[in-house]
């Protein structure tokens, strides 16, 4: 199937809600849940790259497992190629799924793990972890594996030798190779990379990022790539969404949102980054970093106390994604920067 | 063709790295472990050699020949060895006249059969039900876990003696008691490893391939929960041949006329002061026994899992070890200014290997001054930071060569004391982690207050009021308040700013910043490195600031060194570094930073550096940026390169600069 990107959307949020640890337990009282995601609407096209940024404690890594179903939302459900992958009446951890369901979901989406080493089982050699997905999903014996294994190294631009080593006998650049390598070994349409560069190191960090734009060209792939650094993202991805406190605060295409941000927050993000080219700019634009309270949100927008152009309507009514100037290009801002 | 293709296979496996020594010789290294093996397999065979040697049988009664002694001690007696003839026994006999040495190795077979069962039934129940429990969580978790409880609440020598005298007395109800009793044991180690690794990613990723719940616990949980399950049986078997041997001498578990080496001892205990062989004999054996399966034990669990090995958890030393001469410097009265770090050499020695962490680095921070040290995972920055107030942990790290100057002295040659009194005082460090640079069971105001007492001979008052100064001066909000909280009270910004108060405190005249913005968020990290800019041009400290982001070198660094492989390979002023870079690695990795607004090269690539750094432990000669350099021709591999100048304050180890 070859497919434009931007002609329909193959990967759907729709009102998104993920509360932790709201639960009666024996002898507590109902305890207050944990507000991770509020409401998130993303829709990915299939063929581009979507960017996820934000800061830790914004949502970003809650909405990945949800998006491949190791976790199950509290509220609205994600679409893929328009069929919900949470059913409400399975109790099944990897709650999307009746058995045929689970498989067909895994053949198409996977997932690739921040921590590149620890996503790999330390008794098993980087060629029985990649095996393993073209036993389980595709069905394919020891003997058949073999050809793919080689094409999937090569891939990866890994050398064939590193079939036989263990995990802890790989440097980090290589485990996260190898983890791509595992998510491929399906062939799925759409891969969800949680922070896949963040432990790496500069030069490391190139090389793996190279693959992944090389990979996303032949086998033309849709990513959704969640990250905290805004210039890796920007060098990666078509559109992006900007998360803060489980919302997403500003959506639209990479140079329309980086070049001209309207919400307060993505300029403070942008504003954040040190620069090769400036030093320290010392009038610093917020005094306070400190987030929300999680277990009882604000009633108005969360970004409001740090915000230099917060007015009372900005504490009383919470924002929503309006449009903003640009194609697609959306923020949830009472009062957004329009120059 | 066969053998061909199993000869090219094998050919693959020196492509594996270094070679480690196997299971079998890290075991066998273990002495004590390895003569243990030896003595409980002879046990063992001979134990099971029992049926066909040739011995009297263990139950025949003589009652002429009672309590003959063993032939050792009739010899001791009357120094001529008497004849002891062939049905007396090497061991004598005991009060029926059966013969010792028959009923001692029937009876240790017995014991032996008897623990290893039991054994392996309490390790097969158990792990079963601590896997379950621990890879189902929930309710099941909770259902089995509250029955082990039960089990664990009776005092267990009481609960065995109850299974016994519901079930009758006997061998195989012995066996049964103390496998149940033993579940707990087995059940309670293995749910908490398998908790452990059923949060673990791999498991997650497992899920992810389309394999089903028992497939993962089978495939993916098991194999690694195994290692427990076999140091815990080894570590219990001795027990359980122990609590075989109790339930005997009780008369619980082997009945008469079976021998088995606790009912021999409950028979022998009678005549202890007469005949003391008849109960001594069982007893070393069981001892020997014992001992032997508790030496095996703890050299499978050392093979097994390293961490638990004891003396590995040992404390290191107070301060790194430092091995060598002084060297001849002119300047050895003059004071200095800031901090100068000469010619030194850090290494690692693990086993026989040698880890060249940091290899002839000299750097001079002036006073006031921020320098930079930018530089990949595993260059060296951080023992580099770590070696200057001799923090380095010893063994097995060792500085081999250099000095340190700070004031008047060399902090490598001052006395502990000495040194103990500049850290932290002199020369500060701010780490990584603020979660763990802090005490969490004390306030912050409690922390700052002994971090001002320990070198400061001040009141606590006083001392308080200083640190309530500092909390406002790194812009805590409410520092009265504040001063009583615990760290982790506190978010991870605002820990660290606790942590830069307590590193300027005491006024340092050095302050080593290691990494600190690395685990915070770009907004926070904004903030921190504005913070410590103005307090750093405020107090007038020399600054050490270590990370890998050029872009925050830029924003706060007067001077930078680029390290590479334990070398400084560049430093000069930040803007010459920057924007006219003279060493290729400097110029490749600068060009790797993704940076806002610039666009992909023509292929739609990012630039890179091929390769891997080299090992430390086998650094190539010459360059060492070499093997992934794409000027380097043959003359870079002659000899090695010295840090060289090229501009004024501005120095290069290259032999061909750009």
């Amino acid at each position: 199937m070859n497919v434009q990107p931007g002609h329909y959307p193959i990967l759907e949020a729709k009102q998104l809600w993920r509360t932790f640890s709201e639960k009666h337990s024996f002898f507590r009282r109902k305890q207050q849940g944990l507000h991770a995601l509020q409401g998130v609407d993303l829709s990915v096209q299939a063929g581009e790259v979507l960017g996820v940024v934000g800061e830790s404690g914004c949502g970003k890594s809650t909405l990945a497992r949800l998006l491949v179903g190791l976790d199950r939302p509290s509220r609205g459900d994600v679409y893929f190629n328009n069929t919900p992958i949470h059913r409400p009446d399975s109790q099944h951890m990897l709650g999307m799924y009746d058995k045929e369901n689970k498989y067909s979901l895994a053949k198409s989406l996977q997932y690739v793990f921040q921590d590149a080493v620890s996503a790999l089982n330390p008794r098993k050699t980087v060629a029985m972890s990649l095996q393993e997905p073209m036993q389980y999903l595709l069905g394919l014996t020891r003997q058949h594996s073999e050809t793919r294994l080689k094409q999937l190294m090569a891939q990866v631009k890994l050398p064939y030798e590193l079939l036989q080593r263990y995990p802890h006998e790989l440097s980090g650049g290589q485990a996260q190779r190898v983890g791509i390598a595992r998510a491929l070994a399906a062939d799925p349409k759409v891969l969800v990379l949680d922070e896949p560069v963040s432990a790496l190191d500069v030069s490391v960090q190139a090389q793996v990022l190279n693959v992944l734009l090389e990979l996303k060209q032949t086998h033309k792939l849709t990513y959704v790539f969640i990250s905290h650094d805004l210039s890796v993202v920007e060098k990666i991805s078509q559109r992006v969404s900007v998360m803060y406190f489980g919302r997403v605060v500003e959506q639209g295409p990479v140079n329309d949102v980086f070049q001209q941000p309207c919400h307060p927050y993505t300029r403070l993000l942008l504003a954040s980054i040190p620069r090769l080219d400036q030093s320290l700019d010392m009038s610093g634009m917020d005094s306070s970093t400190e987030l929300p309270d999680p277990f009882n949100p604000p009633k108005g927008c969360a970004f409001a106390p740090r915000c230099s152009r917060a007015k009372p309507t900005c504490f009383q009514k919470q924002p929503t994604l309006s449009t903003m100037p640009g194609e697609q290009h959306t923020a949830a801002c009472h009062f957004p920067h329009l120059s | 063709m066969q053998s061909y293709a199993v000869w090219r296979k094998g050919l693959h496996k020196p492509n594996q790295p270094a070679v480690r020594p196997s299971g079998w010789q890290l075991f066998i290294h273990n002495r004590l472990a390895y003569v243990g093996m030896w003595v409980f397999v002879g046990c063992t065979i001979v134990a099971c050699l029992s049926p066909i040697l040739p011995m009297p049988d263990p139950n025949e009664t003589a009652l002429a020949q009672r309590l003959v002694k063993p032939w050792f001690t009739q010899w001791l007696a009357s120094g001529v060895e008497q004849d002891h003839g062939g049905d007396s026994g090497w061991l004598g006999t005991d009060h029926l006249g059966r013969d010792m040495l028959s009923r001692l190795l029937w009876g240790t077979q017995v014991s032996l059969l008897v623990g290893i069962s039991a054994t392996l039934v309490a390790a097969l129940v158990g792990s079963l039900l601590g896997l379950v429990a621990g890879f189902w969580g929930g309710r099941t978790d909770n259902l089995l876990m509250r029955g082990i409880d039960m089990l664990m609440a009776f005092p267990y020598i009481l609960l065995a003696l109850a299974i016994v005298a519901v079930l009758g007395a006997g061998l195989m109800n012995a066996l049964l008691a103390i496998a149940i009793v033993n579940i707990p044991f087995f059940a309670r180690n293995v749910r908490g490893v398998t908790l452990g690794i059923a949060r673990q990613p791999f498991v997650e990723a497992a899920h992810l391939v389309g394999k089903n719940r028992l497939q993962i616990l089978l495939t993916d949980v098991l194999p690694n929960v195994l290692p427990t399950i076999v140091i815990t049986m080894t570590t219990t078997l001795g027990w359980m041949i122990l609590e075989t041997a109790g339930l005997s001498f009780l008369g619980l578990g082997a009945q008469p006329p079976q021998a088995d080496l606790g009912a021999m001892l409950g028979e022998g205990r009678k005549l202890l002061f007469t005949a003391p062989h008849v109960s001594v004999i069982p007893g070393l054996m069981i001892f020997i026994l014992v001992m032997s399966i508790n030496l095996v034990g703890d050299g499978i669990r050392d093979v097994l899992d390293p961490r638990l090995k004891s003396g590995v958890m040992g404390r290191p030393a107070a301060a790194t070890d430092v091995q060598c001469e002084k060297i001849k410097s002119e300047m050895i009265t003059a004071e200095v200014d800031g901090l100068q770090v000469n010619q030194l050499q850090t290494e690692f020695r693990i086993g026989a290997t040698t880890y060249q962490a940091i290899n002839d680095v000299s750097l001079t921070l002036a006073a006031g001054e921020c320098m930079g040290l930018v530089g990949e995972s595993g260059c060296g920055k951080s023992v580099l930071a770590l070696s200057i107030a001799r923090l380095v942990p010893s063994p097995p790290g060792c500085i081999v060569h250099g000095e340190v100057r700070q004031a008047r002295d060399d902090l490598l040659r001052i006395p502990l004391s000495q040194l103990q009194n500049i850290r932290g005082n002199k020369v500060a460090y701010v780490f990584q982690d603020p979660a763990t640079a802090l005490h969490p069971l004390f306030t912050i105001g409690d922390q700052l207050v002994e971090a001002v007492r320990s070198h400061h001979p001040v009141s606590y008052q006083q001392a308080w009021q200083q640190a309530i100064n500092w909390l406002e001066r790194v812009q805590i909000p409410n520092p009265q308040q504040r001063a009583h909280s615990y760290p982790y009270q506190l978010s991870g910004g605002m820990r660290q700013r606790v942590v830069i108060a307590m590193a300027l405190i005491n006024q340092p005249q050095v302050l080593i910043a290691d990494e600190p913005t690395t685990a915070l968020d770009v907004t926070v990290q904004a903030q921190i490195l504005r913070l410590l800019k103005k307090l750093q041009q405020d107090t007038g400290a020399a600054l050490l600031f270590i990370t890998h982001d050029f872009g925050v070198v830029a924003s706060l660094c007067e001077r930078v060194a680029v390290m590479y492989a334990g070398q400084i390979v560049e430093m000069g002023y930040t803007s010459d570094v920057l924007n006219h870079p003279a060493h290729p690695y400097t110029h490749q990795l600068i060009r790797c930073v993704p940076k806002l607004g610039n666009p992909l090269t023509e292929e739609g690539k990012l630039a890179t550096i091929e390769g891997l750094p080299p090992a430390t432990n086998a650094l190539p000669t010459g360059c060492f940026f070499k093997p992934r350099c794409p000027w380097a021709d043959a003359s870079c591999s002659k000899s090695s390169i010295a840090l060289t100048p090229i501009a004024s304050q501005h120095w290069v180890r290259c032999g061909k600069p750009l």
